[in-house]
């Protein structure tokens, strides 16, 4: 592995949360190589777990221009051909707002506030039911 | 061996399902054949479904994957319900990054996944 392939996994590391669902927190500036960095590791790890939801956390990232938002998009509808789902959460007010401003329609795009509510959703789509231990 | 002797063996039958292994070779000019003798194969067999499994496929350019949905499109007029999966990431991310928009069928992240769906479609 080369020293840039290195850093490609360091910086955008994709951990399996779950049985099946990965998750890939992004923090830090966001431009149109690392985009690229980002789907190539989510879709690898895709590829090799057979995953059927990613959560794509990316509250750490503060500003996203029209450039990387079409990428989140390439990275959305390619990580559904090999059967993954992704769920986009923490989108800030402010990349909220720029997300708008430049034209860019997430309504094909699973959104959650929370992480918390990304698993939630991936848990039900699994049916996975989470329950706390009975008491005696 | 041109594309119509060679639909026997790249189709095979699991439970009932249809899993079609799209060839690495696949030329845009073999699909009309194969979508036809496909349909018949499937409406003969009276498949729960079909499954079309890219995993040998490593390359492929719009006009196959086009042709692909197509053929996924004839199968599903016949009322058989459709999945694909087996894609692999480099293939994916070069057909999102050339604008490809996706084949408009349920994509499964295995194969069993896939004919899971499929049998629970057919017995719903």
């Amino acid at each position: 592995m080369s020293h840039s392939d290195l850093e490609k996994y360091e910086a955008n590391p994709v951990n399996l949360l779950w049985d099946d669902i990965l998750f890939l927190p992004v923090v830090g500036m966001v431009d149109s190589k690392r985009a690229q960095d980002i789907m190539d590791v989510l879709l690898e790890k895709a590829e090799q777990t057979a995953a059927r939801f990613a959560i794509l956390d990316i509250r750490g990232v503060a500003a996203v221009d029209s450039a990387v938002a079409n990428h989140v998009i390439k990275i959305v509808k390619a990580s559904r051909m090999l059967g993954c789902s992704t769920i986009l959460t923490g989108v800030t007010p402010a990349v909220a707002q720029s997300l708008v401003n430049v034209g860019v329609d997430l309504g094909d795009i699973l959104c959650t506030a929370r992480v918390k509510d990304a698993l939630s959703l991936a848990f039900r789509e699994l049916g996975i039911e989470i329950r706390p231990v009975a008491s005696d | 061996m041109d594309a119509e002797d060679r639909v026997h063996d790249l189709i095979r039958i699991v439970r009932g399902v249809a899993i079609f292994a799209v060839p690495a070779d696949i030329e845009a000019s073999m699909i009309p054949t194969l979508t036809r003798k496909i349909c018949d194969l499937v409406d003969g067999l009276q498949a729960r479904g079909m499954v079309l499994d890219f995993a040998n496929l490593k390359a492929a350019d719009h006009g196959i994957m086009s042709g692909i949905s197509h053929l996924a499109g004839g199968v599903r007029m016949l009322g058989v319900p459709v999945r694909m999966t087996g894609m692999s990431a480099g293939l994916a991310s070069a057909l999102v990054l050339t604008g490809f928009d996706g084949l408009h069928v349920r994509t499964c992240a295995s194969l069993d996944q896939a004919i899971g769906e499929l049998l629970s479609d057919a017995t719903a």
